[in-house]
């Protein structure tokens, strides 16, 4: 395992003994050790079982910290495979801008993920991260492909342009990637819409996070520097879902949830509910987003309780627990989180 | 006999609906044999749409001819090759569904 170990000079048992003699006034606080604890040590036994095929070019790294980025040019085929390799690890950037507007990302993705969460890379494993830029002809739209690539289409200039100029577009791409390897919600339905609204919270902190943004300067659009005329401003909005674009049919709660059968059952459509109790959650709290709201959403993500096809309910749940276990039972932060599912109408418990 | 055709490219990334219908007599004559192809047979290429993968498209063809109607459907990496330039060509006139 590539990640820094977590040593700790209590042992759990001895914890509950001294949590069964102590006075009242001090059982709380051990007793939230203890759940820390616990997570941690579940979540490292889940980690070791999840053993996923890495690609083929792959290195075992000593620790983290450095991403293993390789960027090739499709050159408008719609195999894929990828195409001829231009810019790998290390490399300075080359004439073609999006080649290094891909790379660039790529990196800065893998910064937010070290930096902030101590994950390596996709897989937290230290996984290459591969991009295959200028995907089909004037190709609207990017995509995750399941297998450890990202594509990228240049878009027709109408609806979108090149979509490696889209920051928080390749947070969202390789985000599903690091859902893979947690969660892996099923892409469909609620546990689908979920998935989505997890590659737009990610993707929307990689941008925070670049720009140091705080939760009230952050604009809250996914795809402002992508869309073309017809989809201008925005793509999605997690503040105001369903005003990006006049084509934007998210609803911003549960009561307007679609029940559809396009698009997965609505996946893009229903994560505007997810994507706003985050919204609601980050800006309730004040401060930098990819902080407290990231540590909770990126526990609950990581959490072996939240399975491939869990709800909007369960995940609610899940950031609860996860916000008592990290800040306390009655602190601001549980108390932003429950303001953020209220918000949308997603019964947390 | 006139032949419609109707294609709904959904998902991706923006998660919008793009829709395009025409009559085929207003296709190049090489659409128009691709499309008297997948009339009589469901024309898939040998990709497959992995577990894991997101926001890729997905292409809904209806062909009408008659009181016959033929339905056709493919995740982004199941396109066969000879089809992918039709669907291009429809995805390129279709409007974004309201």
């Amino acid at each position: 395992m590539s990640h820094q170990p977590l040593a700790c000079i209590l042992p759990p048992d001895l914890l509950r003994k001294v949590a069964k003699q102590a006075a009242s006034e001090h059982r709380a606080p051990i007793l939230q050790t203890l759940e820390l604890d616990r997570s941690f040590r579940s979540r490292r036994t889940e980690l070791a079982a999840r053993q996923i095929a890495r690609p083929v070019g792959s290195r075992a790294v000593a620790a983290g910290g450095t991403p293993n980025r390789s960027i090739y040019d499709q050159e408008h085929s719609t195999e894929y495979l990828p195409g001829t390799l231009v810019r790998k690890e290390g490399q300075g950037p080359v004439d073609d801008v999006s080649i290094n507007q891909a790379y660039d990302g790529f990196g800065l993705t893998y910064k937010l993920y070290w930096d902030i969460f101590k994950r390596d890379s996709i897989d937290n494993q230290g996984m290459p991260i591969l991009g295959l830029v200028h995907y089909g002809e004037a190709y609207d739209n990017a995509f995750w492909d399941g297998a450890g690539h990202m594509f990228f289409g240049d878009g027709d200039g109408h609806l979108l342009t090149d979509t490696t100029k889209g920051l928080d577009v390749i947070g969202h791409e390789l985000t599903h990637g690091v859902t893979q390897h947690e969660a892996n919600l099923t892409y469909s339905g609620q546990s689908g819409a979920l998935n989505e609204a997890l590659s737009d919270v990610f993707g929307s902190l990689v941008k925070q996070y670049h720009l140091n943004q705080t939760a009230a300067k952050a604009d809250w659009l996914i795809g402002k520097d992508i869309v073309g005329p017809e989809l201008a401003p925005a793509l999605r909005s997690m503040k105001a879902p369903g005003t990006a674009n006049q084509y934007d049919d998210q609803p911003a709660d549960m009561d307007h949830y679609v029940k559809t059968t396009k698009d997965n059952g609505g996946v893009h459509t229903n994560s505007g509910i997810p994507n706003h109790a985050f919204y609601v959650t980050a800006t309730t709290l004040g401060g930098k987003a990819w902080k407290a709201p990231g540590a909770i959403w990126y526990e609950a993500l990581a959490d072996p309780r939240v399975k491939p096809k869990t709800t909007f309910a369960q995940f609610a749940s899940a950031t609860l627990r996860h916000a008592r276990s990290l800040y306390g039972a009655t602190s601001k932060e549980v108390s932003a989180v429950q303001a953020g599912w209220d918000a949308v109408k997603v019964r947390a418990r | 006999m006139v032949v419609k055709v109707k294609l709904v490219r959904s998902g991706g990334f923006a998660g919008l609906d793009m829709v395009a219908a025409v009559d085929t007599d207003d296709l190049p004559a090489d659409q128009q044999d691709v499309i008297s192809r997948l009339f009589a047979e469901d024309l898939r290429g040998p990709g497959v749409s992995r577990p894991g993968a997101a926001d890729q498209f997905t292409y809904r063809l209806e062909i009408h001819q008659g009181d016959r109607t033929v339905k056709r459907q493919w995740k982004e990496p199941e396109v066969h090759e000879t089809v992918r330039p039709l669907l291009t060509a429809l995805a390129r006139q279709a409007k974004p569904a309201r």
